[in-house]
């Protein structure tokens, strides 16, 4: 049996980082470049409406109008509870900055593993669709062309909900000439993206893997293009 | 005289900024490879990089050693340390998802992942003492007696019995939680 310093190096020396790992300090300089920067001051716009919604949580405690001397409270507490929940996204928003895109590991049509998370640095339009979806099949050939146009900087990435998987997608992508990747839903995804209520749904991610906008539904071209050179 | 405003570090480090530019090329690859060794996830191994060159900027200490095998080795400690801080970070959230466990269904590369040498290594490595994880990742990489004891603010003589009883440590867990090897 092993002495404990025999075992341990054993154990250690199975660790590795992942296959084909290949740190790009040139956008890695980019990010400290951000980080060095003065701060925002997004926190003090943010303490404005979460003054204004206690000041109201307040008026509207029975308790406390009657010691102020005033009468029922014009909002219930139980509408107050709705109104903040409805927009407690946006509230954590405008304090963190937009939320980052949950990551996923799936296996595209060749077999190759695609991670999201692999993508940082570059921006990451993912589009989620289906073959039997006529909408989605109208924006894939834009898809293409915009792949081609921003090759260095930009990755579309298809997530596809076919129930039936490949047998549907392989034939669909050779015959369109897809050039981004494209692997399917799994169980478990869905609820990962829960803005993701119909299809076509499109993500646009930044560099720093945070999503900076969600478009339910067909758009134009000019459109998408426009999204992308924001983040560029 | 005053390093360029779009120089790295800029702010902070005008009379050494070209200095942790040096720095930065020179080790930033394989900052990020310590880290992704130890957390197998390339873009956060990536961040937690830049971490480590952002809290390198803001220790002028360390810049002031201006020496680039100690200010590496300087830099290796702190990618551990911030590596094996996310390792616990997971365990932590992994125990509060267990709790919710009916609510979210695990993810392939965590099924991938624990049945896996690697990933319960990783594992026993997060439920140590940090002290002593660190200790092993850094003998493990080669570091000196001497580096170890400065690195964990011991006396030099006692690494010994510190690393003995480190290694102690990780086999009792590894076999509490997979059982003996």
């Amino acid at each position: 049996m092993a002495n404990d310093r025999e075992f341990v190096d054993k154990s250690l020396g199975s660790l590795n980082a992942p296959e084909g790992f290949a740190p790009n300090a040139a956008h890695a300089k980019i990010r400290l470049q951000g980080r060095t920067a003065p701060r925002s001051r997004r926190w003090v716009w943010a303490a404005v409406p979460v003054t204004a919604v206690l000041l109201v949580v307040m008026m509207s405690v029975p308790a406390a109008r009657a010691t102020m001397g005033m009468g029922e409270p014009p909002v219930s507490l139980e509408k107050i509870h709705w109104m903040l929940m409805s927009h407690w996204h946006s509230l954590v928003e405008l304090v963190h900055g937009p939320a980052r895109a949950p990551d996923f590991i799936a296996v595209d049509a060749s077999g190759k593993t695609v991670r999201l998370s692999d993508y940082r640095g570059k921006v990451v339009l993912l589009n989620f669709w289906a073959t039997w979806c006529a909408p989605c099949k109208a924006e894939v050939p834009w898809f293409v062309d915009l792949q081609n146009t921003y090759k260095e900087d930009l990755v579309v990435l298809g997530i596809s909900f076919d129930e039936d998987g490949w047998k549907s997608v392989r034939p669909f992508i050779e015959e369109r000439k897809v050039n981004y990747p494209v692997v399917l839903a799994y169980p478990g995804l869905p609820e990962q993206y829960r803005k993701i209520e119909s299809l076509p749904a499109t993500l646009m991610i930044d560099r720093d893997g945070r999503v900076q906008g969600t478009h339910l539904g067909l758009a134009s071209k000019a459109q998408y293009d426009a999204l992308i050179r924001e983040q560029l | 005289m005053n390093a360029p405003s779009d120089t790295l570090g800029a702010a902070r480090l005008a009379p050494a900024a070209s200095d942790f530019e040096t720095l930065f090329e020179t080790h930033y690859e394989s900052t990020a490879r310590a880290i992704a060794r130890v957390i197998h996830d390339n873009g956060r191994a990536e961040e937690l990089a830049v971490e480590a060159f952002l809290k390198l900027s803001r220790n002028p200490q360390v810049l002031a050693l201006n020496g680039g095998e100690r200010t590496g080795g300087w830099l290796h400690r702190t990618a551990i340390r911030l590596a094996l801080d996310e390792l616990r970070g997971r365990a932590r959230r992994a125990r509060y998802e267990g709790l919710l466990v009916w609510a979210r269904s695990a993810q392939p590369d965590e099924l991938f992942s624990a049945a896996q040498e690697q990933g319960r290594v990783r594992a026993v490595l997060a439920a140590m003492s940090p002290r002593h994880a660190e200790l092993l990742l850094l003998r493990h990489d080669g570091a000196s007696y001497e580096e170890l004891a400065s690195s964990l603010d011991i006396h030099p003589a006692s690494v010994g019995t510190t690393l003995s009883r480190a290694q102690q440590a990780f086999r009792k867990e590894y076999t509490k939680r997979y059982g003996e090897r």
